[in-house]
């Protein structure tokens, strides 16, 4: 038993060292001056921290492309995943509920079709994306990337929402629709206010994604209105002398909102990546 | 059999619930397919377009026996298998170690999320700087230990690169199989293991002939959409190699990528589209059957 529960703690303390070092990593080089970060062997403490990296990510006072686009970037990663999560929570919601409560024949096969096309590969949909945003007119706006983020947020909000309207008792709905209220007055009056766990477990995990999201981004925005916070801390990596103080300090700050929502909602983001797997 | 709800209003308010979502989904999903399988056939090429023709199946043709396609099919399968390989046996036992009740098990508990809601390109920037082969922390740290006798360059040799890339994505998402399979275990009655103990059997015995058979429809469902996921990376390849060295790097997302927008030959990308698209609609047929046969072992 002592053996067992000794072997207990030191798995405990290995996973926390390993998940945590090179978070410490990211965060101590972005706040080392540069001499600290290129000295041989390295610093593992700072000597002397600076919020150098920081200021001048945000001031634009530095020579790098990257630099000059992040606040931008960071708005634009901002809106563009908030405006996603928008939409797709409220057409998909009104989709599931339909799939769930009208119970058309086609219920199971349409939720296995929006699975199946969930997983076709996102560089497959960029070549066809790519040509329809640009004969739009929407190439490197932020409705190009709304427009094919939906193909990841939708499918995880029909889904999603499909299995939470499962669990509400309907009783209530059809003594609204007795009463005379149309599906569309009971869907938003009646059933969306029961909703708000689902819908906020299902928001925010979109939002994250959105905010993830790098390839499309990468593909289909080019100037500094469109071009989202990952695209910017990429350009740190191609575009000049490598940084990396500032890049470590900018991945920081990319990094800020999802460690928050992962630490604040973490029971929330549980729930959205265990329920497709447990029933 | 569940009741239809004629109270809803029927086919005409159904329709106006789901158009909006299967409209986009059209857009989005569906087109995209159709219009790789279109050029697939076609010289297609953003440049020159008046040089565009059809050529029937000769992308196809050209793709199989090009030693590139295979290399990248090669990196992708291999980047695939072991990584995912990795996350779930790393998975499974940090599951498991959390299943069971300790000082601090809320801490760590919390910890084994945060890799995963890192952005993945923050997770590559920062693996990219840690391999550094001049200051990063990972020549430091071991040749202070002695471990190496010299500084190495993690990223200059293929094969190295590759399984530097797949160590930095295990860090990341091995996460994702212990939440998973932690929020399965926990479905599971502590009776069983009691039981267990009680007919004496030991923890690989009761790990392989009680756990893993009573995880397996979390663990095929999870292990699927890992490796659906894995076989299409991209984002962390980009961020430290971008392919190289020597393309030994190169998985088929990324050869798609290259292919399509720095050569802009969109026919042949379109046409390794169309093949990745095939093998993912095998893995997604899988994860359908399993997923709706799960009714079996509940």
């Amino acid at each position: 038993m002592r053996r067992n529960s000794f072997g207990l703690y030191l798995g405990a303390v290995v996973t926390s060292v390993v998940i945590l070092l090179p978070f410490y990593w990211e965060f101590v080089s972005a706040i080392s001056p540069m001499s600290e970060l290129i000295s041989t062997p390295p610093h593992l403490f700072p000597e002397h921290p600076t919020m150098g990296n920081f200021i001048s990510l945000f001031t634009g006072k530095g020579e790098s492309m990257g630099v000059a686009i992040f606040l931008s970037a960071l708005k634009n990663s901002f809106g563009i995943a908030a405006v996603t999560t928008a939409i797709c929570v409220a057409i998909g919601s009104l989709a599931a509920y339909a799939l769930a409560r009208f119970k058309p024949r086609f219920e199971k096969s349409y939720l296995k079709g929006v699975l199946v096309l969930s997983m076709f590969p996102p560089i497959a949909l960029s070549i066809a994306m790519y040509a329809f945003t640009i004969r739009l007119g929407i190439y490197d706006t932020w409705w190009a990337l709304i427009l094919v983020y939906s193909s990841f947020t939708l499918p995880y909000v029909i889904w999603m929402m499909h299995g939470f309207f499962l669990t509400i008792p309907k009783e209530i709905e059809e003594a609204a629709l007795i009463d005379g209220a149309t599906p569309y007055g009971v869907f938003l009056k009646v059933v969306l206010p029961m909703s708000v766990n689902g819908l906020a477990t299902t928001a925010t995990f979109s939002f994250l994604t959105a905010w993830d999201e790098f390839m499309f981004a990468l593909i289909l925005t080019s100037s500094p209105r469109a071009k989202t916070v990952t695209v910017a801390i990429s350009e740190f990596v191609t575009h000049h002398m490598m940084n990396f103080g500032l890049m470590m300090a900018g991945g920081v700050v990319a990094a800020l909102p999802p460690l928050l929502i992962g630490i604040i909602f973490q029971k929330w983001l549980i729930k959205g990546l265990t329920s497709g797997a447990i029933k | 059999m569940e009741r239809r709800i004629l109270g809803y209003g029927g086919m005409r308010h159904l329709a106006v619930f789901l158009l909006p979502a299967t409209l986009v989904l059209g857009i989005v999903l569906v087109y995209p397919v159709l219009y790789d399988t279109f050029i697939s056939f076609f010289h297609y090429s953003l440049l020159m377009k008046y040089l565009n023709r059809w050529v029937g199946l000769d992308n196809y043709i050209q793709m199989l026996t090009s030693r590139s396609f295979w290399y990248a099919a090669w990196i992708s399968g291999y980047f695939t298998v072991v990584s995912v390989g990795g996350e779930l046996v790393i998975g499974l036992f940090t599951a498991l170690m959390l299943n069971r009740k300790f000082h601090g098990r809320a801490f760590v508990r919390s910890l084994v999320i945060l890799p995963w809601a890192l952005p993945t390109v923050v997770n590559g920037v920062m693996w990219r700087w840690i391999y550094d082969g001049n200051f990063g922390i990972l020549n430091g740290v071991l040749y202070r230990l002695g471990l190496i006798s010299h500084y190495h360059s993690w990223l200059a040799s293929p094969f190295t690169a590759l399984n530097m890339i797949i160590l930095a994505d295990i860090w990341k998402n091995w996460g994702f199989f212990t939440i998973v399979l932690l929020g399965a275990l926990q479905t599971i009655p502590d009776s069983y293991f009691e039981a267990a103990k009680i007919d004496g059997s030991g923890f690989w015995y009761t790990l392989w002939h009680i756990t893993i058979p009573l995880l397996k429809p979390a663990i095929l469902v999870s292990l699927v959409m890992r490796i659906t996921q894995a076989f299409q990376v991209f984002d962390i390849v980009y961020m430290i190699t971008q392919g190289g060295p020597a393309n030994g790097t190169q998985t088929l997302s990324y050869y798609i990528f290259y292919n399509a927008f720095q050569r802009l030959q969109f026919g042949s990308a379109a046409t390794i589209s169309v093949l990745m698209t095939g093998v993912t609609l095998v893995f997604a047929l899988i994860l359908i059957k399993i997923m709706y046969s799960e009714v079996e072992y509940m």
